[in-house]
């Protein structure tokens, strides 16, 4: 075989790999936010973190880099709505009258018979405080 | 005397609630941007924007967190976090802002009333005055608020890599959808 063609091959696994790994990062997916570890807190207590230190309870619970921190809450619900994406969010009861901690859960993975009342866990990642405490990308406990 | 008393507090609640019902609030307002770059487009949503509307004062108060912001692709709402929005320093931006032409709405009828907002909008730690355009409906007690403007990237102090340049439009186009409901205590 003459260097050309080593040269050529060598070029083209080199293309070739370098294809395959930049199309598994570009379609990476989403962290699944029941697999590993999580931080397991009560509405009533994430929401008073926020409200009492906003800035210490973002590093507490709000992921630095994508997805690489989980929570996992436990609540009472306290209002079901839809947005305008069809997600299903459930507002959980705190201490405050108005704001709580809004679980936004992936479409599929909604309660099934979910009510007013109900205790719930869902585990997502928390986005921080905004007016109520933000958990996107939610799926239950079971 | 009592008698007084008693009518001072029935004037002091009406005007109280007078005050609650020309304060609207959501907690579910939509914020999508949309990038148009040679190589790909960019969308996002975000549909946890809260925001509140004082009728009387014709004042707009809009808050988004960052990373609220829903991406097709992980890696594109890794690279808008950590790379151009830098969320963990800057983790909200923030409207604050003021109809322009009040006069033109009335809040207590129905209708479709075409408004320009003017205000500070806070962006990557940056605040710049900008005026929009923008239609108010009034429905069955509700009201409705969109508007769609543009911002360009460096005005905000977010810098993108001359590696990506062509991934990223320098401006973005930005729409942003509010259905209000009267602000009350549960």
């Amino acid at each position: 075989m003459s260097k050309i063609s080593v040269l050529l091959i060598s070029i083209l696994i080199i293309l070739g790999v370098g294809g395959v790994i930049g199309y598994k990062m570009w379609n990476k997916p989403f962290k699944d936010p029941l697999q590993g570890d999580a931080i397991k807190v009560t509405a009533m207590l994430l929401f008073n973190d926020f409200s009492a230190n906003e800035a210490a309870a973002q590093k507490k619970y709000v992921p630095e880099k994508l997805g690489d921190k989980k929570v996992e809450v436990t609540g009472e619900i306290k209002d079901i709505e839809k947005n305008d994406d069809d997600e299903t969010y459930y507002i959980l009861k705190t201490t405050d009258e108005i704001f709580g901690v809004k679980c936004v859960m992936d479409k599929g993975h909604e309660i099934t018979n979910a009510k007013i009342g109900n205790n719930i866990t869902v585990r997502g990642f928390c986005d921080g405080l905004n007016s109520d405490v933000i958990v996107n990308r939610c799926k239950p406990v079971k | 005397m009592k008698k007084i008393t008693a009518a001072i507090f029935i004037a002091f609640l009406i005007i109280s609630i007078n005050a609650i019902a020309q304060t609207f609030f959501t907690r579910n307002g939509r914020i999508t941007f949309f990038s148009k770059a040679p190589i790909e487009n960019i969308e996002a949503n975000n549909n946890e924007v809260t925001s509140i509307l004082d009728t009387q004062k014709g004042e707009f108060v809009f808050a988004v967190l960052i990373k609220s912001f829903k991406f097709q692709k992980a890696l594109m709402e890794e690279h808008f976090n950590e790379n151009y929005m830098e969320s963990n320093t800057f983790p909200k931006a923030n409207f604050k802002g003021t109809i322009t032409d009040l006069s033109k709405i009335n809040f207590s009828k129905e209708g479709y009333y075409p408004v320009t907002v003017k205000g500070d909008l806070t962006i990557h730690g940056v605040t710049k005055t900008i005026e929009v355009p923008g239609t108010i409906t009034v429905s069955q007690g509700k009201i409705n608020a969109h508007s769609e403007f543009s911002v360009k990237v460096k005005d905000y102090n977010i810098k993108i890599p001359a590696i990506v340049i062509n991934n990223i439009a320098e401006t973005l186009d930005i729409t942003v959808d509010c259905k209000y409901e009267p602000y009350k205590k549960n």
